[in-house]
């Protein structure tokens, strides 16, 4: 990170190597849509470009970069809602765009979580897509270990649940 | 081991024991939820990866990172020190006559305390996945009671004599005091990155409230505990709430598609 900071092309270009997976999954289990996902973090990657001042050499880079792809995730939806009130009804539905998506049973934790309230599935994404751990987590979403920890637990008994409800 | 001890392992974070994984290896249930919870496989495909490397790389530059956490909190306190002392010059520094020597000690000293939290919860808000050790709820409940608490021994009158003509001038002072200085704060704010635009509005805006607070507490002389609650106080509340909604308008249309290279595939 602090070489992307010195405009070390190297550097940079194996920090996107590296983060952009992570993220990529992060985004995927909240959008559960492929080209989505995508578009989300080219946004991200634009939004670190434009704060990569932010990062404090010594401080934990995984953090960071979650607690941008939340911010992400939140304009993303806030722009899509504004999008939606702005759409006209038609009766006719349009074709389908060229780009399939992917099958939603391709990413079964994305397809378990779907039903999870949004701070739980968050989460739960974090600790296992991002491998983030509790204190990280908690970082990112700017909560405490506790609140985190209540979280994890709640989403947990939730996907028991569902789990022994599935056929 | 129950299932229950498992899930509770899970969101601990511990490392499963011996025991627990032989419950898991024999509890279908836990198995299931072992194996759903395993991270998918990642599936971004290369040719992204590389679009993404040539769209950074496009505009890379180096950048000089932002002070660390305690100097950037050593700026905001030093700002708030010299606005306040500035912006009573003119005004005339005429409070402190009214208070003892150790009155004026617990008060501008509980002042500078909470500058000194309020500068902190600010740079907590303006750095991604900095560790917050504040809550802005919490600090700004416990200013707005321990000000109004410390103003019942000091400000001994608790006549309502002219309550309000001699109110909105200091109200109006403070406020215009709060806004100076937030719009000062806000050009440092703004070389940060909001996670959360509101709280930090609100943070920043109190910040700026307790600003306006102090330029009253240094300059208007009128001893009287009603006033500093109502008048003084109700500056600080204003700013707050002035800081929220700018933070509000920055949530809703902050976010808004200013990259046009995004459509771009």
């Amino acid at each position: 990170m602090q070489g992307y900071q010195r405009a070390d092309r190297d550097a940079t270009a194996m920090l996107i190597s590296a983060l952009s997976p992570a993220i990529f999954q992060f985004f995927l289990g909240e959008v559960r849509d492929h080209a989505r996902a995508e578009d989300l973090l080219q946004d991200f990657w634009l939004r670190v470009h434009k704060a990569r001042h932010t990062f404090q050499c010594g401080k934990p880079l995984l953090p960071w970069a979650y607690a941008i792809a939340r911010r992400v995730r939140v304009d993303q939806y806030r722009r899509t809602r504004r999008v939606m009130q702005h759409e006209l009804q038609s009766d006719e539905l349009p074709d389908m765009a060229s780009e399939e998506p992917i099958p939603i049973e391709q990413n079964k934790l994305a397809d378990l979580l779907k039903d999870l309230p949004s701070a739980q599935r968050e989460t739960v994404l974090l600790l296992k897509c991002g491998g983030l751990s509790l204190q990280e987590v908690a970082r990112t979403t700017g909560v405490s270990v506790g609140a985190v920890k209540q979280r994890a637990f709640r989403a947990y008994e939730a996907l028991r649940k569902a789990l022994g409800a599935a056929p | 081991v129950k299932c229950d001890d498992f899930t509770a392992l899970l969101a601990g974070g511990d490392p499963l024991s011996q025991s627990v994984k032989e419950h898991v290896a024999s509890c279908a249930a836990c198995r299931l939820m072992m194996e759903s919870l395993k991270a998918p496989e990642a599936e971004l495909r290369p040719d992204q990866v590389k679009r993404l490397q040539h769209l950074v790389m496009s505009s890379l530059q180096p950048v000089r990172p932002l002070p660390s956490e305690n100097s950037l909190m050593l700026i905001f306190l030093a700002g708030f020190v010299v606005f306040c002392l500035l912006a009573t010059v003119p005004l005339h520094f005429r409070a402190y006559r009214v208070l003892t020597v150790y009155q004026n000690l617990a008060y501008y000293g509980l002042l500078l305390v909470l500058a000194a939290a309020f500068s902190r919860a600010v740079v907590e808000r303006m750095i991604p996945g900095a560790m917050r050790r504040i809550n802005t709820a919490a600090l700004v409940t416990f200013t707005l009671l321990s000000l109004a608490l410390i103003s019942i021994p000091l400000f001994v009158n608790f006549g309502l004599n002219r309550f309000v003509q001699s109110g909105i001038p200091c109200l109006r002072l403070g406020i215009v005091c709060a806004g100076l200085s937030g719009a000062l704060a806000s050009l440092l704010v703004r070389r940060g990155f909001l996670t959360s635009p509101i709280e930090t509005g609100t943070t920043a805006g109190f910040f700026a409230g307790l600003a306006g607070f102090t330029v009253l507490a240094l300059h208007c002389p009128i001893k009287n505990a009603l006033h500093v609650m109502a008048w003084h106080l109700g500056a600080m509340v204003a700013s707050g709430i002035g800081g929220a909604i700018a933070g509000l308008a920055l949530d809703c249309f902050g976010g808004r598609d200013d990259h046009p290279s995004i459509t771009q595939r």
